[in-house]
């Protein structure tokens, strides 16, 4: 008891008492405050863990995707391999999850794990979460930190953070579209063995590829047999390359019988190419590769309504209505009123008799171009000339239809042809040359003499002007025998043609700027078609004694471009038909085709830069 | 005899007891002081390695496609990395020395690739006595983050 007293009364030894009492409590504070800047240290190393394993994943999922393993789940192994790698002392428990550029994403528990808005503005991005609950380190290491009660003290179990640290990185997508021009200058259509046939001593020669579809791009259900077929031992073709849809073989397609196929040689003399020797390399020989028909939706097109192959509404023939009176005696142009509904009037050639009364219509000069000829009686005007010459009264009544074209003269009025305009057929027979000025010619349905663009006579020409022209072949109008169910066709049999499309400059090359360019015929694709037969009425014809130059496309879906005898087709020359049918040595090339050509390629590729980590 | 009386009355007497307990507990409260002192110093030179490393992984994987600049370990590629490094310290020769190492090695991890090991090697000096700290292993704050490159 005494010992007790003086103790109480004793001041010695206080410091010690003091420090007994208070050490407790600092060492506590000591441990928090040590604690809480481990919290940080955590949070340090589980945003370079989190870093480390988006880089890593990112990586991953860029080398998945170049490879074309587009849906692999690899990055996700190696982001939460990675995090754990990374994770020093802490080693946490990584999820990985995609932002794709669009559809949904698999972010799921990475959402529910941390609220914060996952920030991708450069889409695709790797995601990669880590999560650490503190309060189990307190909980299950031994620590001299308050806890629960003490002191007054809030648990610091109750206070201790989940660490969320989250690393996003982008990957930036781009895409790139490369388009290599098509190296082909022939295809054909037909699902056929003779799609392509040479006959007897032709000689097909191409410094371009010919290809073969056999309809596959049009109608990939059916078994593809379309090939080529060499009639006589000395059928060659002298090519670039020879594409086939269908599964060939070289021996099978070439060798039968004899060689036929040979590799383009640019050193030969002209006509270029031929009496190659060097047969067609096996690389050269592409079985079972589909080519498309690049332009199918492109002229189908033109010939829907409104459509640039479309023709125009022009005037067939004009009776005498009015005779007038005043107008000057002779063989006279007289133009006709223009009414609201043209934007080129047509002309006609008349007879005035010596009283100034018009007594006869010669013919049609000019169709005009209407979008509906009128059919009340049309005043006129004698434009002979080129001037405005005296007379009136006379009139005029219209009959709508194709116009014939009348060769050089109309009576005995020199005449050229006139583009845009409907004509019935375009026939050049005899001695004569006709030159077609810049523009585009519309020939529907045909008539008794020619179906179509058609040429007869040794000394018989055809040019065009070198900015070029288009035909266009359709069909008719009305029931009869060359109304709408007539489609005009080619038939060159004799003479010489030299037409040059637009872009073309006549040269072997094309610009691509308007239309029609590079499209030198284009048949509409409604018209009939089949195999080529010995009637040959579907055959469009290109043949001729002089050398023919075509520069540009001519395209027909549906029939048969033909070439016989001993006629050469020079120029830049390409051709897209159901059959075609070879006997002579036109030469083709591939420069001037409209777009990327017959046979190009489009390669998508997609591209992501370095994975780049959101600051 | 004086001797032996003069120890007596220094053990009895309760003179200066306040300055002779302070000088037996401030020890203590030196060491609490310094070590927390020393604690804090050791966590943030390893959140400055820590961010370092990572910095300079991150250099590594941005520079590796394309034929960049760290498609292979060149010079170049290292001095980008330790110039990130020093960026992502502030210290702009806290790679001076052999501080900051990188290696291009194959992954050891089923997945293969490349890794990329980008590490620190921070020297800190106690304010207590080096001995004090003889339970930690060393005084030296490393880290070494890895990132992973698939080989194309």
């Amino acid at each position: 008891m005494h010992t007790l007293i003086r103790l109480r009364s004793c001041c010695a030894g206080a410091v010690a008492v003091t420090t007994a009492i208070v050490l407790p409590v600092l060492l506590g504070f000591v441990s928090l405050g040590t604690e809480v800047g481990h919290w940080y240290l955590a949070q340090r190393v589980m945003q370079g863990s989190a870093d480390a394993a988006a880089l890593s994943a990112a990586s991953q999922w860029i080398a998945d995707q170049n490879a074309g393993n587009t849906s692999s789940t690899t990055y996700q192994q190696v982001g939460v391999n990675y995090a754990s790698y990374n994770g020093g002392f802490v080693i946490p428990t990584a999820n990985v999850c995609l932002i794709p550029v669009s559809g949904a994403d698999n972010c799921g528990t990475v959402r529910s794990l941390d609220a914060r808005p996952i920030v991708c503005t450069s889409p695709p991005c790797v995601v990669v979460e880590i999560t650490q609950n503190t309060a189990q380190w307190l909980t299950t290491n031994i620590s001299m930190e308050p806890t629960s009660n003490q002191f007054g003290i809030q648990s610091i179990a109750a206070i201790a953070p989940i660490l969320k640290e989250r690393a996003t990185v982008s990957m930036s997508q781009s895409t790139q579209t490369v388009t290599t021009n098509g190296a082909d200058c022939i295809l054909s259509l037909a699902n056929a063995t003779n799609s392509v046939t040479v006959e007897g001593g032709g000689d097909l020669v191409a410094r371009c590829g010919v290809a073969i579809d056999g309809g596959l791009d049009q109608n990939p259900a059916i078994p593809v047999i379309g090939g080529i077929t060499f009639n006589g031992s000395g059928a060659k073709a002298e090519v670039a390359s020879l594409t086939i849809a269908g599964n060939y073989t070289e021996s099978a397609e070439c060798n039968t019988n004899a060689q036929h196929c040979y590799q383009w040689n640019a050193t030969q003399s002209p006509p270029a190419g031929l009496g190659s020797t060097t047969v067609l390399p096996a690389a050269d020989f592409l079985a079972n590769t589909a080519t498309a028909d690049p332009y199918a939706a492109t002229v189908a097109a033109m010939f829907q309504t409104g459509g640039i192959g479309v023709p125009p509404q022009g005037v067939a023939s004009v009776t005498l209505n009015q005779a007038g009176s005043g107008y000057t005696p002779g063989t006279r142009i007289f133009q006709l009123q223009s009414t609201g509904n043209t934007t080129a009037p047509a002309k006609v050639v008349v007879t005035v008799n010596n009283a100034g009364h018009v007594t006869a219509i010669v013919g049609v000069f000019d169709p005009g171009v209407y979008t509906n000829v009128p059919g009340a009686a049309v005043a006129a005007t004698d434009i002979t000339n080129g001037t405005t010459n005296p007379g009136s009264g006379a009139n005029f009544k219209l009959t709508e239809g194709c116009f014939t074209f009348p060769g050089i003269t109309v009576g005995s009025v020199a005449w050229t042809p006139i583009p845009g305009r409907k004509y019935c057929s375009i026939f050049n027979h005899g001695q004569q040359h006709i030159n077609f000025p810049t523009g585009n010619y519309y020939i529907a349905g045909g008539d008794s003499n020619c179906i179509g663009l058609c040429q007869s006579g040794n000394n018989a020409v055809m040019t065009s002007d070198v900015v070029g022209v288009t035909f266009f072949l359709t069909n008719g109008e009305g029931s009869g025998t060359h109304g709408v169910n007539s489609y005009a066709q080619v038939s060159i049999q004799s003479g010489t043609v030299n037409f040059c499309s637009p872009g073309t400059n006549c040269g072997t090359t094309c610009s691509n700027s308007t239309t029609t360019s590079c499209m030198l015929m284009i048949q509409n694709p409604a018209a009939p078609g089949g195999p080529p037969t010995t009637v040959k009425q579907y055959d469009n014809i290109v043949n001729g004694n002089g050398t023919n130059t075509l520069a540009g496309l001519v395209y027909l879906p549906k029939q048969t471009f033909n070439t016989v005898g001993t006629s050469s087709i020079g120029g830049c020359f390409g051709v897209i038909a159901y059959y075609v049918d070879i006997g002579g040595t036109p030469e083709f090339s591939n420069g001037c085709l409209p777009g990327n050509g017959i046979g190009s390629t489009t390669t998508t590729t997609t591209s992501f830069t370095p994975p780049v980590l959101y600051q | 005899m004086n001797m032996i009386r003069a120890f007596r009355r220094l053990f009895r007497s309760s003179d200066a007891t306040a300055a002779v307990e302070t000088a037996v507990c401030l020890p203590i409260y030196l060491v609490l002081t310094l070590g927390v002192t020393d604690v804090g110093t050791g966590m943030f030179v390893g959140m400055t390695v820590n961010a370092a490393t990572q910095a300079g992984a991150a250099y590594a994987v941005i520079h590796y496609p394309n034929s960049g600049v760290c498609a292979s370990m060149t010079a170049a590629c290292l001095s980008g990395i330790q110039q990130a490094m020093n960026d992502a310290t502030g210290n702009p020769s806290f790679c001076t020395g052999s501080v900051c190492t990188a290696t291009f090695t194959a992954c050891s991890d089923p997945n293969g690739g490349i890794c990329f090991a980008v590490s620190a090697n921070v020297p800190v000096s106690p304010i207590l006595p080096s001995a004090t700290y003889t339970w930690a292993t060393a005084l030296n704050y490393s880290f070494t983050t890895t990132v992973r490159v698939p080989t194309t």
